[in-house]
């Protein structure tokens, strides 16, 4: 079965290259913007951890968790097909005789991209054996990661539902060990539990009902722009607790990153437009269709910036922030390709004119 | 009648058509060419889908800037979105065109336990028939059916051909199996006169 296990991986390396390929331009910006944070990045997720294994406040230990689980599940929804080899999951059946093997493949691909599963296990072994008994519940946590990611695999509603759950139990559940329990159970009951497809269908389509279905079908694309946005707003919060005097500027930082993830939604949209262009063009709808995907998107720009300026605050500089949000979404629109650097030439020029005029 | 007076149309560098005319008079007409020489490509430029091309499409001696308004096309080139289904399809048409649902014809090519079905879901037969129904509904003075025969069962075609035999709009059509169609009256007619 060598020959399996060794496709698996040549499978998963290639899908990474190409989605290395299609972020190169954005990463590539983003880490010659934020080199200097890039350390401290690393440091704050083992800072996080710390907060799982130490803290004062049990409320922040959950949060953390929460944190750290929500983001795991970000990261591994982007490389979810990668590590499935999902185009091609009918050819595995024609070389396997048992599909003990491909659960074997999965799992394992699944763990050597666990990049926040990994960091805990250098914090464990880091800390030793007879630490490690005094804070049991990072082995728990490191479970629940585990357990987690499979899930997200086999079960995406699972997970879901057991992200749902874990949000609210924050502000109910007043012990870690409790809260840790509490999210096995919700993994157990989404695993086992069979979800109800969704079957709502909206009856006359029109330019808006279009994105409101596509957005039911397919919630993946508003899903991961909720939960990155709800990351930084944490992260943001969490500085501003710690640095006050430079909250303005964070605030600011946070919501241009806000309006990268949702002005991205138009790269979705368009796709759309584009695919069926042929059969737009057939209804004479074309037009009406482009004009209501920059109306759903900027309500969302809108509506995430609303809610950043209520937690964060708001000056001259945040009121740019979603002024500029039309500049973003005409050059996601006329040349995606200059998406990250028009993001970019955005941050420095209001980070500068704030510094200089602020 | 449907006119083409020198008609460009280039993809990338390879010219499709290089200072083409024809007319399309006859009520029913099967053009005919082999793959790859333009029929699809020239019907989505009659249907209005495609303003990339240089030269004059006259539809009974008039230029139209919204020519989907008077011209119907079931091809492959129109993508339906996988996530709807084809009563969601045919709903959009009806609003667009102000056109009813047609019980009649989905019941000719039987087709109603498909309606709720998912594009994405519809086997290549149903597909074509979907795209069929959503051309027929609509009622134009002009219908252009682009193989409308593939992927069908041979029932479905005896059906389909029994129906545009009592339709009155010109209908264009390609289709590399056309013996079922001429005894309905349809004409051969070469995409390239020599």
């Amino acid at each position: 079965m060598l020959h399996y296990y060794s496709y698996r991986l040549q499978a998963f390396k290639t899908e990474l290259r190409e989605l290395r390929k299609q972020l190169e331009q954005f990463t590539l910006l983003v880490s010659a913007m934020f080199f200097i944070y890039l350390p401290s990045l690393v440091m704050a997720i083992f800072f996080g951890l710390g907060k799982l294994v130490e803290s004062d406040s049990v409320h922040l230990t959950m949060a953390v968790s929460f944190g750290f689980l929500l983001m795991q599940s970000l990261l591994i929804q982007t490389l979810k097909d990668a590590i499935l080899d999902s185009a091609r999951r009918a050819f595995h059946s024609t070389l396997l005789g048992n599909r003990i093997h491909k659960v074997v493949a999965d799992n394992g691909l699944l763990l050597l991209c666990h990049l926040l599963f990994l960091a805990a296990c250098v914090m464990a072994i880091s800390m030793g054996w007879s630490n490690l008994l005094q804070a049991p519940h990072l082995l728990v946590f490191m479970l629940l990661q585990c357990l987690l990611a499979v899930l997200q695999l086999y079960r995406p509603y699972a997970v879901i539902l057991t992200l749902c759950t874990a949000v609210g139990m924050i502000y109910v559940i007043d012990d870690v060990m409790v809260y840790f329990f509490a999210l096995f159970t919700m993994m157990l009951v989404g695993a086992w539990v069979k979800p109800r497809r969704m079957h709502y269908k909206v009856k006359v389509i029109s330019s808006y009902g279009f994105w409101l279905q596509l957005i039911i079908e397919q919630p993946w694309m508003l899903l991961w722009r909720i939960g990155v946005s709800t990351l930084t707003y944490w992260c943001a919060l969490i500085i501003i607790t710690e640095r006050p005097d430079l909250s303005s500027y964070y605030s600011v930082m946070a919501l241009l990153f806000n309006l990268l993830w949702w002005s991205s939604l138009l790269l979705d949209t368009n796709k759309q437009i584009a695919l069926h262009h042929g059969f737009w063009q057939s209804l004479a709808m074309l037009a009406v269709m482009q004009r209501s995907q920059y109306c759903v998107v900027m309500l969302c720009c809108v509506i995430t910036w609303l809610i950043g300026v209520l937690l964060l605050g708001i000056g001259v500089f945040e009121i740019v922030v979603l002024l500029s949000s039309p500049l973003m979404m005409w050059s996601i629109v006329k040349r995606p390709k200059s998406l990250a650097l028009v993001w970019a030439t955005l941050v420095i020029s209001i980070m500068l004119s704030k510094v200089l005029f602020g | 009648m449907i006119s083409i007076q020198n008609l460009t149309k280039i993809f990338l560098l390879d010219p499709v058509f290089d200072n083409y005319s024809a007319v399309f008079q006859a009520p029913r007409i099967c053009v005919e060419a082999a793959n790859g020489l333009g029929k699809s490509t020239l019907f989505t430029l009659i249907a209005g889908l495609d303003r990339a091309y240089h030269g004059k499409i006259l539809l009974n001696g008039e230029q139209h800037s919204e020519p989907q308004r008077v011209v119907a096309l079931a091809s492959d080139a129109i993508e339906f979105p996988g996530f709807l289904t084809a009563r969601q399809v045919l709903r959009m048409t009806m609003k667009s065109w102000g056109c009813s649902m047609p019980h009649e014809l989905i019941s000719v090519l039987q087709f109603s336990a498909f309606l709720d079905t998912r594009i994405s879901a519809l086997s290549s037969g149903n597909l074509k028939k979907l795209q069929l129904i959503n051309a027929i509904m609509r009622n134009t003075p002009y219908l252009i059916l682009d193989e409308p025969s593939a992927a069908l069962d041979a029932r479905s075609v005896e059906r389909l051909v029994e129906y545009l035999n009592t339709t009155n709009n010109q209908i264009l059509m390609s289709c590399h199996d056309p013996e079922v169609f001429f005894k309905i009256g349809f004409e051969r007619q070469p995409l390239f006169a020599d």
